[in-house]
């Protein structure tokens, strides 16, 4: 069987009649017809949500600063129409960046859920994101976010963070080469609890000026950093969810159960492994980058997978995009609500997903497990 | 037989994660070096076509981070990122210049309708529109992502920081001389010294009483070394009961403060609140403490003191009054606000 | 005529739990102890004994879904500790007693599972689609364990009969040599019953599928096994076949107790039969 033929419908015509192909399972066609829509309708919420903010920008306007960004080639910052900069400058590099870590939060939950075959765990579930939250206190702390030069240390403490806790997490949880998950889940709760005790005991030393601009930026923050910087983190959340997507027939499989996943030929402690080390990595980049947004990774998997079904093969990229127009649309509205100043955005994104979910698990009964 | 594909690419794609991921870290750093080509070197932002004026001087300022700020003319459109900014600039008598303030910028009461930017999440769209020359921002309260994110659309900003009563001073005449007004600067930071010096002389050589500054009552947080109201109690000539603290804004146990005895009880207060009743009685409590005894619960207006701007040599003077009430006769006394 | 070689040659396997640190606790007793037996290709073999006697963790051991302590399992001649998972399962298939499904998976989803041993290798990671070929294994799987009708329904939407039905169905897509089941027949209906038996031996006529179950029923074992293993607290006690094994003194001394043992009329084969309410109120 060569890899990735299509289902040639002769071939299966006298089996359509006892049941439907179509419905049964994810076929090459479903998948691109899904994806196809997903993609039109995250351009659809890119391009719609330029016109939200707090200054109020026409179409019009809009379409004509675009055009000037193409005649004139690479935009010149001395450029004097304030509209223009809020646009490509402030606005534009925002949306990219929400789109961005939405649609990783999203990933990384689908694959967290697989792991620990549970679909309740969300992406904070393993401590790396306090842990990253914790180093980006104690940047805070020590004001070395705010210096001369390296006015761009605060993520990379962060991350420093993130991957000092993926360490521990690890060391505590891996032991003879397997990665049980019980453990995994215990170190992780273990370690969100001491991070979080350390980042108040951070809050009740430090001045109350500089505490709450802390706080303001753990509730998330989605202040984008230039293009430059916003390419290199396209690389790095595209290549990690890459590697995940890889993977996502043996996630199919894994979430039956190691013992069932290892009868059916899948390398189970390499693949735990695998995503625990992704997940961790995407994680603690998207947290250093914007804070703790939560909601996204917890929920946009489960609300997905009832409209598409457990497939990962469509369930991973269909949640990445669902979750970056959700992170879109919740920064569109956390900057336009209250202008000119702005609600957090992890205060969006549970404030509107909570009762949106609640809504999906009332009306399609029986979409969840047992 | 070579090791094959499927056991290779995944270390490489880990290395080629950490290495993307120092790169998305060093990159501004690198960019920043970039951007020092010498027709870049002007941090001038968004200028309109104004006139050069050929007989100012081009001049660079440094700033509390270190940073140099250059300014090829004195900059006419300015934002305040905090209260104490604000007051600083009208005081100078620049308020006509002010383009933009915080929602918390109500001094002098004129600064209230200039249009708000925000405070904790200054709104970088709403900075953008105003097109300022200048952006002064208070080096605590600044989120370093939003330094990075104004430093990036080349909006010049500067950073201010006062940690005493003189830095307040020193830096009303760095701010006055930057824009253009050094008399006027100057002239506000001499008369804050001069009422400095005469409350230094009302209150030298005085036995001073014990004080305690109630900053938080549930949970009792007061200010202790380092924190810049511990700094103005010593000068208004009290001892804060928390000076032995081991932090800026310790919480202190009902314990520690029975043991202490202070005989003044101070408590911060906002534009219209004054001690609550529920507030007094917790405190009428605790009887064998001085202050309780004598009824001394004094409140303060906290802009006063929290404000590093002209008008905490009121608040100073206010606490002077408060913990020296017998160095003050009523035509002593300045108003409150 | 070279015989052939046998499914699996056993040599003195141990297994306990706790000793792979990745378990807590003490290392515990052992649960099996110098196991040394042969699968024959082509034979059915029951497995059978009180509970706790380790027939599970022997299926599992012989699956390599657990790693034994001691000794060596060797699966049609090569060393089963230096293979890869992946080629185990495309020649072992196990079917689990019982199977929690957190997501929704459709049937036909569940059976193509069965597939994935076979998925084309080295591109993109694990991802790939089905082809041609894995759809009609698996429909000719579903049809043989009559799930095909059910293709379409959620595996949580379907009785627990069915559900085991699709789990053997999936075993089945794997197109194993041989064929591993704990307790296959523990929630069917007796018409179920039969036809998994049926169907057992059709394969292992017709294909030469090797088959070890796990079974408490003594008849059904009896009836349709080739050879049958009873074991008794991690050991063999006696492995031959049903005429062997099925005597009163050896089920005595397993299971501590007396039953009746007869012929079965049709086959001729032992036939297990519980002692009658009189028989009960001896000493």
């Amino acid at each position: 069987m060569a890899h990735g033929t299509t289902i040639n419908p002769a071939a299966t015509a006298n089996c359509t009649t006892v049941f439907d192909l179509e419905r049964s399972v994810v076929t090459h066609r479903r998948w691109l017809t899904v994806m196809a829509c997903l993609l039109c309708a995250s351009a659809a919420v890119v391009i719609g949500s330029l016109r939200f903010g707090a200054e109020s920008i026409s179409y019009t306007d809009t379409v004509n600063i675009f055009l000037l960004w193409l005649r004139n080639g690479s935009a010149k910052l001395e450029s004097t129409e304030p509209n223009f900069m809020i646009l490509m400058y402030v606005r534009l590099p925002r949306i990219v960046l929400a789109f961005m870590v939405g649609g990783c939060l999203a990933t990384v939950g689908v694959g967290l859920q697989a792991l620990l075959r549970n679909p309740l765990a969300d992406p904070y579930v393993l401590g790396i994101s306090s842990g990253a939250a914790l180093g980006a206190a104690l940047a805070m702390l020590l004001g070395v976010g705010v210096t001369a030069m390296a006015v761009s240390s605060l993520p990379l403490f962060a991350f420093i963070g993130g991957l000092l806790s993926i360490g521990i997490v690890y060391r505590i949880a891996v032991s003879y080469g397997h990665l049980p998950v019980h453990t995994l889940l215990l170190a992780g709760v273990v370690l969100n609890a001491v991070f979080s005790a350390l980042i108040m005991f951070i809050t009740s030393i430090m001045d109350p000026n500089r505490s709450f601009g802390m706080m303001s930026w753990l509730m998330g923050t989605l202040l984008a950093p230039d293009y430059p910087a916003l390419g290199a983190l396209a690389v790095y959340v595209g290549v990690g969810t890459a590697v995940l997507a890889s993977q996502s027939t043996a996630l199919n499989i894994l979430t039956l159960g190691e013992e069932s996943a290892r009868s059916l030929g899948v390398e189970v402690e390499r693949l735990k492994k695998t995503i625990f080390v992704t997940a961790a990595l995407l994680t603690g980049a998207v947290v250093s980058v914007s804070g703790l947004i939560g909601f996204v990774g917890m929920v946009i998997p489960h609300a997905v997978r009832l409209f598409v079904g457990p497939d990962h093969r469509l369930l991973l990229p269909a949640s990445a995009l669902v979750g970056g127009m959700f992170l879109v649309i919740a920064d569109a509205l956390a900057r336009t609500l209250l202008a000119p100043s702005e609600i957090p955005v992890g205060v969006v994104t549970a404030l509107a997903g909570g009762p949106i979910f609640l809504y999906l698990l009332t009306r399609r009964k029986g979409g969840l497990a047992s | 037989m070579s090791i094959p594909l499927h056991r290779v690419w995944r270390p490489v794609i880990a290395i080629g994660m950490v290495l993307v991921a120092v790169l998305f870290a060093i990159e501004p750093a690198l960019a920043y070096g970039a951007d020092q080509s010498p027709m870049k070197r002007r941090q001038q932002g968004i200028l309109t076509g104004m006139p050069f004026m050929a007989n100012v001087v081009p001049r660079t300022f440094v700033d509390d981070l270190g940073r140099k700020l250059y300014l090829a003319k004195v900059p006419n459109r300015l934002v305040s990122l905090a209260p104490s900014i604000t007051e600083t600039l009208y005081a100078i008598g620049l308020g006509d210049r002010v383009v933009g303030v915080t929602e918390f910028c109500d001094y002098p009461p004129e600064a209230r309708s200039k249009p708000k930017v925000g405070y904790a999440r200054p709104n970088l769209e709403t900075i953008v529109a105003l097109q300022p020359d200048l952006v002064l921002a208070p080096r605590d309260f600044i989120r370093p992502d939003v330094l990075a994110k104004l430093e990036q659309l080349k909006i010049p900003t500067f950073i201010v920081e006062a940690k005493t009563v003189e830095d307040i001073a020193s830096r009303i005449q760095m701010i006055g001389r930057m824009l253009g007004q050094p008399e006027s600067g100057d002239r506000v930071a001499m008369e804050l010294r001069r009422r400095l010096m005469e409350l230094k002389a009302k209150t030298e050589g005085l036995p001073r009483p014990r004080v305690l500054y109630v900053l938080n009552s549930q949970p009792l947080i007061t200010v202790g070394p380092g924190s810049f109201i511990d700094q103005l109690i010593e000068m208004a000539g009290g001892a804060n009961v928390a000076a032995r603290a081991p932090s800026p804004y310790p919480r202190l146990s009902m314990e520690a403060v029975l043991a202490q005895d202070p005989q003044v009880i101070i408590f911060p207060v906002g534009t219209s609140e004054g001690i609550s009743p529920e507030e007094q009685t917790l405190w009428r409590r605790w009887n064998t403490i001085a202050a309780v005894k004598t009824g001394s619960f004094h409140q303060i207006a906290s802009d006063l003191l929290n404000r590093p701007g002209p008008r905490i040599i009121l608040g100073l003077e206010k606490l002077v009054e408060i913990i020296h009430p017998e160095q003050f006769t009523s035509s002593d006394s300045q108003p409150d606000r | 005529m070279t015989p052939k070689p046998p499914a699996y040659c056993i040599k003195e396997l141990g297994y306990r739990y706790g000793t792979r640190r990745h378990e807590t606790g003490r290392p515990g007793a052992w649960s099996l102890r110098n196991m040394s037996f042969e699968v024959r290709d082509g034979e059915i073999l029951g497995l059978l004994g009180p509970n706790g006697s380790g027939k599970t963790s022997l299926l599992k051991l012989l699956g390599k879904i657990m790693r034994p302590e001691t000794g060596s399992i060797e699966l049609f001649g090569s060393d089963v500790t230096g293979m890869v998972q992946d080629v185990v399962a495309r020649l072992v298939a196990f079917v689990p007693q019982e199977q929690q499904q957190i997501f929704p998976f459709s049937i036909m989803e569940t059976v193509l599972m069965g597939r994935f041993p076979h998925r084309a290798r080295g591109r993109f990671g694990t991802f790939g689609w089905e082809g041609e070929t894995d759809l009609r294994m698996a429909q000719d799987a579903m049809k043989d364990m009559d799930v095909l009708h059910l293709a379409d329904r959620s595996i949580h939407d379907v009785s627990s009969g069915e559900r085991q039905r699709a789990i053997i169905a999936r075993a089945l897509a794997q197109q194993p040599r041989v064929l591993l089941l704990d307790e296959p027949t523990a929630f069917l209906d007796l018409n179920h019953q039969v036809e998994i038996c049926r169907i057992l031996r059709k394969l292992n006529d017709e294909r030469g599928l090797a088959v070890v179950l796990v079974s408490h029923d003594l008849n059904m074992a009896s009836q349709y096994c080739d050879r049958i293993m009873l074991m008794e607290n991690g050991r063999l006690f006696r492995i031959g076949t049903p005429d062997d094994v099925i005597t009163p003194d050896a089920l005595h001394a397993v299971y501590r107790c007396d039953v009746l043992v007869d012929r079965h009329p049709g086959s001729g084969l032992p036939r297990v039969t519980l002692p009658g309410r009189q028989m009960t109120r001896h000493s």
